[in-house]
Formats: structure tokens, C-alpha cells, sequence
């Protein structure tokens, strides 16, 4: 089946992104095609490439960023809540005039269109997080 | 049209539970996650909001969290699966809801 799934809890105090990036696993392993992830409202702070976890624990960012480039999964980061966030890619940093971009590999910034794309191009869709 | 109602936080904490009991309709089933396991512990509380609760509605817990937090009796009404059994759920049913 064709599957996308919505990311919406935060990466540091909730434990939907690590749920979802489980739940993802096992759709690909049960044979089953992620048509997009899209990360909306807190969630976007996994597209960061600046946030250093400590040494003992999981680093749920570095985590997903590997696992989108391993299987070149479209994983779009909502734009709307990227930029509240600080989370900028080339194009929105030099746009807004800022001094750096932070989008991690893997991780492309577009707009909620995207998700209503993934909902007409999927069999089924989950949501994550708060 | 089936739905698979999807609840992540505990009963003691919000209505997530309560909401999915009244919602799902014949055929529909729960699956409970991260601190929604809490709904799957044999306890008085649980029984009482289960009651009234629809007959047809079949319930699973979600293992690794089960694991996660050391729970100690389940309610025996209840199935337990692991991702690959979540995965399974989504695609047997036509919509996910996800209650939190």
C-alpha cells in the first residue's frame, strides 16, 4: 500500500517522531511504498542539522535524516512552521536576509499543499504527535 | 469504512481514551501507544470507563511501549502487537485517527 505519514510532536519532549520513525520502518520492511512524511508545528525542529543530542542518548534528527537519505524518502518540512522555528534552508535564509541555513540532508521546506498531495496520492495516511 | 483509533496518551492524563471509546463505531479498533498503554492495565479505573463502550470494537497495545514502561497485568481483552502488527492495522482498516 502507499502510506504517508504526518509528524507533528516535538523531537525533545514528546515520543511521536521516534513512533513514527519506527512505525515507517516497519511499513518499508512490511513491503509497503511512504509516499511522503511531513513534518508540521513542532516537529519541524527534526529538520535542523544544528541540534547536538547528549552522547547517551538517541539522536532522533541525525536518526531521521539517515533513514530519508537511505531509502530517498520525500520528507517535507512544513515552511510555515520551519521559519517560526528557525529552521531555514538556503533559499528562506537568503530571502529573509538571515545569517545562515540549517535544513539537514534529506529534508526539503515546502508548503501544507504538500500534505493534501500526499493525502489524494495515499491509501492510507497516520498522524503523529499532539 | 472501518477506523483504527490511535491513542497516545493516558487515560489519567486526557479524554483521549474516553473519546476513542465513544467514537469507535462496530468493526473499528483501538490501538493503544506510547503512554496510552496506561488504558491497557488490568485496573478498576479502566474497567469503569470501559463500560458502556461498544462490544464490537477490538483492542491492541502496542508492545515495545508496553515494554517500555514496565506494565505489569493487562486487561485480557486486549491484543498485543509490534510495529509490524501496527502497520498491519493501518492497512486493514480505511482511516486512522489519532487521539491524544
Amino acid at each position: 500500500m502507499i502510506i504517508s505519514v504526518m509528524v507533528t510532536g516535538s523531537p525533545v519532549s514528546q515520543q511521536s517522531a521516534q513512533t513514527a520513525l519506527s512505525f515507517c520502518q516497519a511499513a518499508l520492511t512490511a513491503g509497503h511504498q511512504i509516499y511522503r512524511v511531513f513534518f508540521y508545528e513542532d516537529a519541524v525542529q527534526l529538520g535542523s542539522a544544528l541540534n547536538v543530542a547528549p552522547q547517551d542518548e538517541r539522536n532522533l534528527n541525525a536518526a531521521w535524516s539517515e533513514f530519508v537519505k537511505q531509502y530517498e524518502l520525500d520528507a517535507v518540512i512544513c515552511v510555515a512552521s520551519a521559519l517560526k522555528r528557525g529552521i531555514l534552508d538556503d533559499g528562506e535564509a537568503s530571502r529573509y536576509q538571515k545569517p545562515a541555513a540549517n535544513l539537514a540532508e534529506g529534508f526539503d521546506i515546502s508548503g501544507l499543499g504538500q500534505w493534501v498531495d500526499a493525502c489524494l496520492n495515499s491509501d492510507r495516511v497516520v498522524s503523529f504527535g499532539a | 469504512m472501518s477506523t483504527l483509533h490511535i491513542v497516545s496518551s493516558s487515560p489519567f492524563d486526557s479524554n483521549a481514551f474516553s473519546s476513542a471509546l465513544k467514537t469507535a463505531s462496530q468493526g473499528d479498533a483501538i490501538l493503544l501507544i506510547e503512554n496510552g498503554v496506561y488504558a491497557a492495565v488490568d485496573a478498576l479505573q479502566i474497567d469503569n470507563l470501559m463500560s458502556g463502550a461498544m462490544p464490537d470494537v477490538t483492542h491492541y497495545v502496542l508492545t515495545e511501549d508496553v515494554d517500555a514502561r514496565a506494565l505489569p497485568r493487562l486487561r485480557n481483552n486486549i491484543a498485543k502487537v509490534d510495529y509490524a502488527g501496527f502497520v498491519a492495522l493501518v492497512c486493514q482498516h480505511h482511516n486512522s485517527v489519532s487521539w491524544n
